[in-house]
């Protein structure tokens, strides 16, 4: 499974990083910046949560 | 397929009711409609219902402009920075003020904010009585300001009574724009005074503020009455949204038993009430948005023309079926929070979000350690008034029990 953002909408409400902080980290202003976009074995249902948490709908997962 | 419009003509931006009314009133409209044409005697505008089309619209700020952010000034004499700019203005200020309001710095503030708020409870305590409004909701966004700004704590009354004139509406509901104006002038003429001096000083000094005052626009330093402008619009932003959003949080957990026992038992065993905090932001989200149409569009189903104005109430989006099951009622146990728009979306999202967060979650938090058992006043009926952000008049609490 793999974290897809689309960074154009992306409005820093960090509501994912608040689910999920080791997933979902975040730049200095706030935003959302993944730096891994691979879903730890185990991880799939708080990367869940995370991506339905964001309020622009700015995040989706693809299963690899 | 544009359909004919919708027009409204019961509907008012402005008005005062029952507390419940504030973000009831658009329960009816809501299940018939998603974007209406309201008609008042004095304006006229969209209003957009529906969950998706409130965040869509909130995201293409191309065709929304926030040249105008409420219908009630189709004509506004000063553009607010960053809040009435589009991008690409807007994106230079949003980039040098977002790190000051990251989670992780407005984490740093968390302490005082528990300070702060101990001190006023344990004083509201003793006393055994209160207005939530007066002695608690208004006073802590105020501090938080002064602090953030890099401002001396003493200013506290004198900021406390240029907040009320600027923002509190007369007892009918009506806003006196004299008494706004005037306590406006007196905003704008403190921060112009204080920049002069610290200009004067060499010293850039404490806070936001300092930090303001080495603002660079495209290698230009900032001028000052753009830095003036902000600091009014941070002034006017993070007041009375905190504090009404805090008011009738309150008043519902004063009104709801089985709700208010469930936060006084989270409080009290030390578990976070962040999922309350947002649960409370969502069913009585306090602002409505407004926006300028700059082109021609079609938003379900409604053509809207260029010129047009349209207001986007986030208390009705946050209780549409379409964001979350049951979005209709209010529940403190679903144990996931829902994605509410009660900070708005799209480029201008609630820069203060994550610092309204953390004073809501330790102002609640604080006060239902230390007051559990609490209810309205015996007798009395507090009154909502609503117009760009809802909120109570006076919220008197008691029956704090033993
Ligand atoms: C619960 C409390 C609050 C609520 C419900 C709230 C809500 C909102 C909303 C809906 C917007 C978007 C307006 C628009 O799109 O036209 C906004 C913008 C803004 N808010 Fe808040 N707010 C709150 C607290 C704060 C605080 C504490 C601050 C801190 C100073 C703050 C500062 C701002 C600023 C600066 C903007 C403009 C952002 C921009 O234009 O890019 N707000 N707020
Ligand atoms: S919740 Fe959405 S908008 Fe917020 S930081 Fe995460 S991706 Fe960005």
């Amino acid at each position: 499974m793999r974290i897809v953002v689309d960074s154009g909408l992306c409005s820093g409400h960090a509501r994912c990083n608040a689910t999920a902080e080791d997933l979902f980290p975040l730049d200095d202003l706030g935003y959302v910046a993944v730096t891994d976009p691979t879903v730890p074995a185990g991880q799939e249902k708080r990367a869940r949560d995370a991506v339905s948490a964001c309020p622009e709908r700015a995040l989706s997962l693809i299963d690899t | 397929m544009t359909t004919p419009t919708t027009e409204v003509t019961d509907h008012r931006l402005v008005g005062v009711g029952a507390v419940d009314e504030a973000g009831d009133r658009f329960d009816a409209l809501r299940a018939r409609h998603r974007v209406v044409r309201v008609i008042e005697p004095e304006r006229s505008y969209w209003m957009v219902l529906d969950h998706d089309l409130v965040r869509e619209c909130l995201q293409n700020p191309a065709v929304f402009s926030s040249e105008v952010i409420t219908p009630l000034s189709p004509d506004p004499p000063l553009s607010m920075i960053p809040i009435q700019l589009d991008p690409p203005e807007h994106t230079q200020w949003r980039r040098l003020l977002a790190q000051y309001f990251s989670p992780r710095t407005m984490g740093l503030l968390r302490p005082r904010l528990e300070e702060r708020t101990a001190e006023l409870v344990a004083a509201i305590r003793a006393r055994g009585a209160c207005d939530y409004v007066e002695d608690f909701a208004l006073e802590l966004p105020t501090v938080v300001f002064l602090e953030l700004m890099g401002l001396p704590i003493d200013e506290l009354p004198t900021f406390l009574a240029w907040e009320k004139q600027a923002l509190a509406p007369t007892g009918e509901g009506d806003f006196d724009k004299d008494r706004q104006i005037g306590g406006i002038f007196s905003v704008v003429g403190y921060f112009q005074a204080e920049i002069a001096r610290r200009r004067e000083s060499g010293e850039r000094g404490d806070g936001l503020l300092g930090a303001m005052l080495g603002w660079e626009l495209d290698g230009v330093p900032a001028p000052d009455d753009a830095l003036v402008n902000c600091c009014l619009l941070l002034f006017l932003a993070g007041l009375d949204t905190v504090a009404m959003s805090l008011s009738f949080a309150m008043h519902h957990l004063a009104t709801h038993d089985a709700d208010r026992r469930h936060v006084a038992g989270l409080a009290a065993a030390g578990e976070p009430i962040d999922d309350v905090v947002e649960e409370l932001l969502r069913f009585y989200a306090v602002p409505e948005v407004g926006r300028k149409v700059k082109q021609d569009i079609e938003v379900g189903g409604q053509q809207l023309r260029a010129g047009d104005l349209v207001l986007f109430p986030l208390v009705a989006a946050n209780r549409d079926e379409a964001l979350v099951a049951g979005a209709d009622a209010l529940d403190l146990t679903t144990g996931q929070a829902a994605p509410h728009l009660a900070f708005g979306a799209g480029p201008h999202r609630c820069l203060g979000s994550h610092l309204a967060r953390i004073e809501m979650t330790v102002a609640l938090a604080g006060w239902h350690r230390v007051i559990p058992e609490y209810a309205l006043r015996p007798d009395t009926t507090p009154r909502a008034y609503w117009g760009n952000v809802h909120g109570i008049f006076a919220l008197p609490l008691a029956e704090f029990g033993s």
